[in-house]
């Protein structure tokens, strides 16, 4: 009868010990949940502060590309000493080739800055609309640096008198 | 009719199939609980394992990044401070470069109608592409559908004058790149 009583006795108590673990288990679990939502945050966080350093990064290798950009763009843009002749000599064919003679184009050097020095040019046309209009649209189709900063078109008849104001950019 | 049994023993005594049929259930029972905190135990772990490593990676990744930022950022200083004149005179010029006169021509020929006449222009390179006009026109309705054609573009008329029978306008407006 005492070995049964016994029997019992433990086997209550394992009961109630698995139970407890059962339960413990379980809230265990809940509290791990919680540092997970942590975590889970973290990771969030983590995400924007990747699209941040990736930002950044793009930042970086754009203006890593700079000075080579820089280059390219004095290069093949900007006037040298040599192309600033051809300028000059494109400018008188574009005005033949418009009908028009130029009789005083002034060219004004400017000061230098960033290696850059700036001409001032300015000259006075008559003609046709039609023949100012292609000349200019001649003028700013050339690539080099050189453009238009002023017109002036005075109107009287079929003849059209124009103010043209440029400015170009040598290199050095 | 029911059979009455009579229990005459002196001491009690227990049901040995009974007594087991309920302690395989308690023993059941303690298996089942046990299972349960074990397998709960074990997943949690092996979850928390993996989350932790991942977690220790990111924050790896973290720290690498940025230290990467960090000398990121201080070179960018370095080349702003080197380049940003350079750039900005690059920028400038490519500004004014694009500046198309001849789209502004256009644009006039557009909204002109044959009764307006304009006797001077005035075309300025510049961000707000200000525009100035001397016109004549006749008639009074195509004065002010030209007025209503240029109301978007920030239309100021600076003067009107009734010359027997035409009127002459001055005004000035603004075409900036991405109104053309």
């Amino acid at each position: 009868m005492k070995n049964y009583k016994l029997a019992v006795t433990t086997l209550l108590v394992l009961l109630v010990v698995s139970a407890a673990g059962s339960l413990l288990s379980i809230a265990y679990g809940s509290l791990l949940g919680l540092s997970r939502q942590n975590r889970l945050n973290r990771f969030a966080a983590f995400t924007l502060q990747e699209k941040e350093f990736q930002k950044l990064n793009e930042q970086y290798q754009d203006w890593k590309k700079l000075p080579e950009e820089l280059r390219r763009f004095r290069r093949d843009f900007i006037i040298s000493m040599d192309d600033f002749a051809v300028f000059r000599r494109d400018l008188n064919s574009c005005l033949a080739d418009n009908h028009f003679h130029a009789a005083n184009i002034t060219f004004q050097f400017g000061g230098r800055q960033n290696k850059i020095r700036k001409v001032n040019i300015g000259f006075v046309l008559q003609g046709t609309y039609r023949d100012l209009k292609k000349f200019i649209f001649d003028m700013e189709r050339k690539t080099k640096m050189h453009f238009f900063t002023r017109i002036e078109l005075n109107g009287a008849a079929e003849m059209v008198n124009g103010n043209f104001s440029m400015e170009a950019y040598i290199g050095e | 009719m029911k059979k009455i049994t009579y229990n005459l023993a002196a001491a009690r005594r227990i049901d040995g199939r009974s007594f087991a049929f309920r302690a395989a259930i308690l023993v059941l029972s303690i298996l089942l609980f046990a299972g349960v905190a074990i397998f709960n135990l074990v997943r949690q772990h092996e979850k928390n394992r993996v989350e932790k490593s991942k977690a220790g990676q990111l924050g790896q990744r973290i720290d690498e990044m940025r230290r990467q930022s960090d000398r990121q950022s201080q070179e960018l200083t370095a080349w702003k401070n080197n380049w940003k004149a350079d750039l900005d005179t690059a920028n400038a010029l490519i500004e004014r470069k694009i500046f198309s006169f001849a789209a502004r021509l256009d644009f006039l020929e557009r909204i002109s109608s044959p009764g307006i006449r304009i006797r001077q222009l005035s075309l300025v390179n510049g961000a707000a592409g200000q525009v100035g006009m001397i016109i004549t026109s006749r008639s009074l309705k195509e004065l002010f559908a030209l007025y209503k054609k240029l109301a978007p573009y920030e239309l100021v008329i600076a003067s009107e004058t009734q010359i027997q029978d035409e009127t002459q306008v001055s005004l000035n407006f603004n075409i900036p790149n991405e109104k053309l």
